[in-house]
């Protein structure tokens, strides 16, 4: 178990992204399904973000005063790329969820099926 | 789906995840191969002062966020077909007197922040997409407390639908100009420091006022369907 111990971060984002999946699969609500599937991406933001992390290091911000080791820079930028894209996809999926609640009356899948 | 199906899944699912993590490298050690490549390179031979997020994020990295840009502007693009307007928004309930007087006066200074959070991040932790999110956060604010009409009224009129595509068009401008100086498109021509500093901020103040305006009629779109 002492390798799992020393990767708690990374486990800790295994756990979230499961909360995510568990969300997504186990509700019948639409909006929560979109909530679980926005918790999974936070969890692999969180998982990419805390590779780059090195124990004592700093913040990758150059200048006179700034001793290395830096912490890896890239998956910083790459997380913050996908973060805006993730805001884009949810306000997507909001809208959609907009349009069938004012269709169908419901975002209960259950419902939804009867009235298909 | 069942939800003890599910949680059965999903716990089968965490095992091996969990075995996979536990094989990773040791968290936070400096010679993990995430540290010993690109990134070593990047923090060696790369910019020699700044955020070296934000110099990724528009150099090394900038088709890429050309790209996001691109597309948070084709999310909202969809969103506004999506979610048309239907009945006019509903009046704002009257706010209590304490939230009103404290959003109104912290309303400047969280766009002063926005600003400077957007104009510095070459320098400290901070940039575009950042303050976008501020601005943006500042809108959704006001929208809550005053209702949408006055966070539509906090929006520019006539320029909106310019700026609101102002981060492709940043890039857009930044990629020509580079492509001019340096004979690569989006290069930044380290040769000419006062064009190289002027393009960088340039496309930040493009992505922030596109983002925030962006962020700001998503919530719009949403709230008035």
């Amino acid at each position: 178990m002492t390798p799992l111990l020393e990767n708690l971060d990374y486990a800790a984002t295994v756990v979230l992204l499961l909360i995510g999946l568990w969300t997504v699969l186990a509700d019948s609500n639409l909006l929560k399904k979109l909530m679980g599937l926005n918790i999974m991406e936070t969890a692999v933001f969180a998982f990419i973000v805390t590779s780059g992390m090195i124990e004592g290091g700093a913040a990758p911000i150059l200048g006179p005063d700034a001793a290395p080791p830096f912490m890896a820079p890239i998956p910083h930028a790459l997380v913050l790329t996908g973060i805006v894209v993730a805001v884009s996809t949810t306000a997507l999926a909001l809208a959609l969820l907009l349009r069938v609640h004012r269709e169908f009356g419901t975002l209960e899948i259950d419902e939804l099926r009867k009235r298909w | 789906m069942n939800p003890r199906l599910a949680a059965a899944f999903v716990t089968g699912l965490a095992v091996p995840m969990l075995a996979a993590m536990a094989a990773l490298p040791r968290h936070g050690s400096p010679d993990q191969p995430i540290h010993t490549h690109v990134a070593r390179e990047y923090i060696e031979s790369g910019p020699e002062t700044g955020n070296l997020v934000t110099a990724i994020l528009l150099d090394y990295r900038g088709m890429d966020t050309f790209g996001e840009v691109v597309v948070i502007f084709v999310g909202l693009v969809a969103v506004l077909v999506l979610a048309r307007h239907r009945e006019p928004a509903l009046p704002a309930a009257s706010p209590s007197p304490i939230v009103a007087f404290i959003v109104r006066l912290v309303t400047p200074f969280i766009a002063l922040f926005g600003f400077h959070v957007i104009l510095s991040g070459l320098e400290v932790p901070g940039g575009g997409l950042q303050g976008a999110a501020i601005l943006g956060g500042l809108v959704i604010l006001n929208g809550f407390v005053f209702g949408p009409q006055h966070a539509r009224s906090l929006l520019p009129g006539r320029l909106l639908p310019w700026l609101q595509g102002a981060g492709p068009l940043a890039f857009l401008a930044a990629g020509i100009v580079g492509g001019i100086a340096t004979g690569f498109a989006l290069g930044y021509p380290t040769h000419l420091p006062l064009l190289h500093e002027a393009m960088l901020m340039g496309v930040e103040l493009g992505i922030g006022i596109g983002g925030a305006l962006i962020f700001s009629r998503l919530y719009l779109a949403l709230e008035d369907a």
